[in-house]
């Protein structure tokens, strides 16, 4: 019989990234999917450089001011979410639940203004194998990227909805909103770029 | 457990302001080297104080900035300028 030798607590290795299994696996799947769009943002400004026809002038295609509310509107729902969560690492349960509310509420406006600007441009002509202005590559990427980008917002706000839900009058999981915090201001993070690269570049 | 971060309400609209501010010079002046140092400096916000990664321990700092800047640098630097040359 092998010896087993009992480990003081003081003993024990620390861990090493000092946070719970829950935020590290959050961690390591928002490292995953930023590569995912980081190939995207790639491969875009790839066949932009590639393209033998012109690429299209966004400011003449999008209205560039319901793009700056969407930003926006993006923007400030990541704040309401950082509120929440300092608000849950509070223990002040009905300030969460508000701030949540908020956050959801504000995130489904940023959806329905992607609708709106998606039949915009699918009835100016838009589609995902042409344009009818030059290159068919910047329609092709402005569907996958814009729509990869709203399908992330999607399952946010549903994350949201369930941490809200959740979040009874009897418990509060402070933990769990924060994880949750993290996926939306990621998300938040990717519409930057996209934002910058796909828009205003 | 990580150290609580000890921000105010306040902290985090001031940041959304100064957000708010880069985006409007991103809008307005729109040159490459604004774009560029905009989207850098809008990303690096809000990961640092919205996700407070500025405040946990620098293993895990270090560990997300190399895994995406690492990937990201090659994807950008060495691949995508490659278009120009088809």
């Amino acid at each position: 019989m092998t010896e087993v030798h009992a480990v003081a607590p003081d003993e024990m290795e620390a861990p090493i990234f000092l946070i719970s299994w829950q935020k590290l696996m959050m961690w390591g799947f928002i490292i995953t999917d930023a590569l995912l769009f980081a190939g995207y943002l790639a491969s875009y400004m790839f066949t932009r450089l590639a393209s033998d026809v012109g690429w299209p002038a966004q400011s003449e295609i999008f209205d560039m001011n319901f793009i700056a509310l969407m930003t926006f509107t993006l923007i400030t729902s990541s704040a309401t979410m950082a509120c929440a969560v300092k608000a849950a690492s509070e223990g002040d349960r009905k300030l969460t639940r508000r701030y949540l509310l908020l956050t959801i509420l504000i995130g489904t406006a940023f959806l329905g203004m992607q609708a709106i600007e998606w039949s915009h441009f699918i009835g100016d002509g838009a589609r995902l194998t042409g344009n009818p202005w030059g290159a068919s590559g910047f329609s092709a990427y402005f569907f996958m990227m814009t729509g990869f980008h709203g399908t992330h917002v999607l399952i946010g706000v549903v994350i949201l909805l369930i941490t809200f839900l959740r979040t009874t009058p009897e418990r509060l999981i402070a933990d769990k909103v924060e994880v949750a915090g993290l996926y939306w201001h990621f998300v938040d993070l990717v519409w930057v770029f996209i934002f910058g690269c796909f828009y205003l570049l | 457990m990580s150290q609580k971060a000890t921000h105010s309400y306040g902290s985090y609209w001031i940041a959304w302001f100064i957000l708010l501010l880069i985006t409007l010079a991103m809008l307005l002046i729109g040159s490459k080297p604004i774009l560029a140092a905009g989207m850098v400096i809008k990303a690096a916000i809000i990961a640092m104080f919205f996700m407070h990664l500025a405040f946990e321990k620098k293993s895990l700092i270090y560990t997300v900035l190399i895994g995406i800047f690492a990937t990201t640098a090659v994807l950008v630097v060495l691949v995508a300028p490659d278009g120009a040359a088809m």
